[in-house]
């Protein structure tokens, strides 16, 4: 890509005693938004402490935007637990959190003020934290992590307990942060559905090991060879004639979904003719999209079946 | 020069925010008060039976007469040796010495028995740890932990910042419960409180530097203080010997026998506690309060947050 990475990894290895909690994990991500994957488990939030230095690596390292010290003051983090001060307001907290980054007090109140307006906190911002919702919650959190204006984000779970509206919203307003004002976000989550709506990489993490690390377009686009066709007419000898080209079949009553793997465009025609020429009638003929869910737990399937 | 700069910053905005944010209301809190009022009352019925003094002393462990009845007793006998001048009145001036000091005994009365027994031997550990205790652990409980720690500002300072908020609460706590208990002893209790405050204090200083010191750095610290005040302050402190030297109490102890033997009142005999001067025991109380505060601004920096997200 010939940027610098905005996270690199090198043969990262973690254990707490005898357990080993990262192992031997390599990855470099670019600017963006990266989408960091595994189960519970997985090592995203030992990886995420590494990647904070609050802990140190037992061997290997990281660089961040191509420097191996941590600095802290160049990354906003909006942790997943509720990490707030109840009796505070929504608009104070944000600019506590500003002055811990390094700001003034005024500079602070100014910037929280901007970027709650930004949030669209409006006069919310002047209740106690403790009145608050789930939703304004995460926006405070993701608002006191935006404060100082850094170059990477690291968000955990940013749309955990929301609602399907207020989880486009946030995540509306992560594309807006990367896209509009150029910052990289690492968005741990486990809901792969919003990794697939917003994020450029990825990197998928399983019992301490990296599985994967590419492009979201990487990850998913190893379907791109199977298309699926809706067969009417003589729905039985087509399957039949097609043989081993035809991955799945789906009696869908007046017609069957027939999921089919051609290389080429030689071989479609080829599939078009097989099928008209054994009576049946193509209502459809579609490329199938990559899914994330199906490569993720392809992933974790071939880690398993590699491990027995 | 960064570092330093992060460290001031860091440890203005947690004193600032913190300061008038000190967690009352929780368990350890309504604990501490109902023993505060649970004493109170112990302290308003002993005043209302004007008992701040020695009527009721006498020898322990012996039957017989106490302070008044001997008292009395001397008064009856200068009457009944009316004849024999002499004798009369040195038994009308025993028994006037004896009256005059029964009036004047409240102030060592309610020393002994509420302020070194039970203020310095419980209470006043409990009050501090109330606070202290939960100045981090609650940051602990409330996973905002690991949130401060992901800002740049050094540990020491979160931790320096967060003691120097909870301090003044410990303070105010528990001298507002010994004055609290003064005011139901009157005057007795009055003369204690003006004369004793400042060793109060220091305690205070040095109880909030080690529970504080618990509550960041061990798990279960609640517990873990509580068992202190018990085994160390209550216990050991009242232990006979140079055991109770382990005790901060002890130190406290210390200033308050000699700022009362000052006054020519003289506690309690043999305990040991004319062997440190104010200065020394201010110092020890001091020294602990500083060594805790180390250890816990170096451990604290240790710290790996297993656990939270």
């Amino acid at each position: 890509m010939g940027e610098i990475p905005v996270i690199h990894c090198r043969n990262l290895t973690k254990k707490f005693g005898p357990k080993t909690v990262l192992n031997n994990v390599s990855f470099e991500v670019y600017p963006g938004i990266i989408g960091l994957l595994g189960p519970n488990g997985a090592g995203k939030s030992t990886l995420i402490k590494l990647i904070l230095g609050l802990d140190n690596p037992t061997s290997g390292d990281i660089s961040l935007f191509g420097k191996t010290k941590v600095e802290l003051a160049k990354i906003g983090f909006m942790p997943e637990a509720k990490a707030i001060i109840p009796s505070m307001k929504g608009y104070e907290f944000v600019a506590y959190a500003g002055e811990l980054d390094g700001l003034k007090r005024t500079d602070a109140l100014r910037r929280s003020h901007e970027i709650l307006d930004c949030l669209g906190m409006g006069e919310s911002r002047y209740r106690k934290l403790g009145e608050y919702s789930t939703g304004m919650i995460q926006k405070v959190k993701l608002a006191q992590a935006l404060v100082h204006d850094p170059d990477l984000l690291i968000l955990d779970e940013p749309t955990a307990g929301l609602d399907p509206p207020a989880r486009n919203q946030m995540l509306d307003y992560l594309t807006y942060f990367a896209r509009q004002q150029g910052k990289s976000i690492v968005l741990s989550t486990h809901l792969l559905g919003d990794v697939q709506t917003v994020c450029d990489q990825v990197v998928v993490l399983n019992f301490g090991v990296c599985l994967a690390s590419c492009s979201l377009e990487q990850l998913v686009g190893n379907k791109s060879d199977s298309y699926l066709i809706e067969v009417a007419g003589n729905q039985i000898d087509v399957i039949a004639a097609l043989g081993e080209k035809c991955l799945s079949a789906q009696d869908m009553g007046g017609f069957t979904k027939v999921f089919v793997r051609c290389g080429s465009s030689a071989e479609i025609n080829r599939i078009t003719s097989l099928v008209l020429s054994f009576g049946g009638v193509i209502k459809k003929f579609v490329p199938l999209e990559g899914n994330l869910d199906d490569a993720f737990f392809a992933l974790l399937d071939k880690q398993r079946l590699a491990g027995n | 020069m960064d570092n330093l700069k992060a460290f001031i910053q860091g440890v203005r905005s947690i004193l600032a925010v913190h300061l008038f944010r000190a967690k009352v209301g929780h368990g350890l809190f309504w604990v501490s008060a109902g023993f505060l009022l649970l004493v109170a009352s112990v302290v308003v019925s002993v005043s209302l039976k004007n008992q701040w003094n020695y009527k009721t002393f006498k020898p322990r462990g012996q039957a017989g007469l106490n302070f008044k009845n001997s008292t009395e007793m001397i008064e009856a006998g200068s009457l009944i040796l009316g004849p024999n001048a002499g004798v009369s009145a040195i038994c009308s001036a025993i028994a006037a010495s004896g009256s005059g000091l029964m009036i004047q005994s409240g102030f060592p009365v309610f020393t002994k028995n509420v302020v070194f027994s039970v203020l310095l031997g419980f209470l006043l550990p409990l009050w501090c740890l109330t606070f202290a205790v939960e100045g981090l652990g609650a940051e602990r409980e409330g996973k905002t932990l690991f949130w401060l720690f992901s800002k740049p500002v050094p540990r020491s300072s979160i931790y320096l910042g967060k003691f120097l908020a909870i301090l003044p609460w410990v303070i105010i706590w528990s001298l507002g419960g010994f004055l609290f208990l003064a005011i139901c002893a009157g005057d007795s209790g009055i003369i204690a409180f003006n004369l004793f405050w400042q060793p109060i204090a220091f305690a205070c200083i040095t109880y909030a530097s080690v529970f504080f010191f618990m509550g960041a750095c061990l798990p279960r610290a609640s517990l873990i203080a509580l068992a202190y005040a018990f085994v160390v302050e209550t216990l050991l402190g009242s232990m006979p010997g140079s055991l109770k030297q382990l005790s901060v109490a002890f130190y406290a102890r210390c200033i308050m026998f000699q700022k009362s033997s000052d006054l020519g009142v003289i506690l309690e005999q043999g305990g040991g506690y004319g062997d440190f001067s104010q200065t020394m025991a201010i110092c020890f109380m001091l020294g602990i309060a500083l060594l805790f505060l180390v250890a816990g601004i170096f451990f604290f920096g240790k710290i790996e947050l297993r656990g939270q997200r």
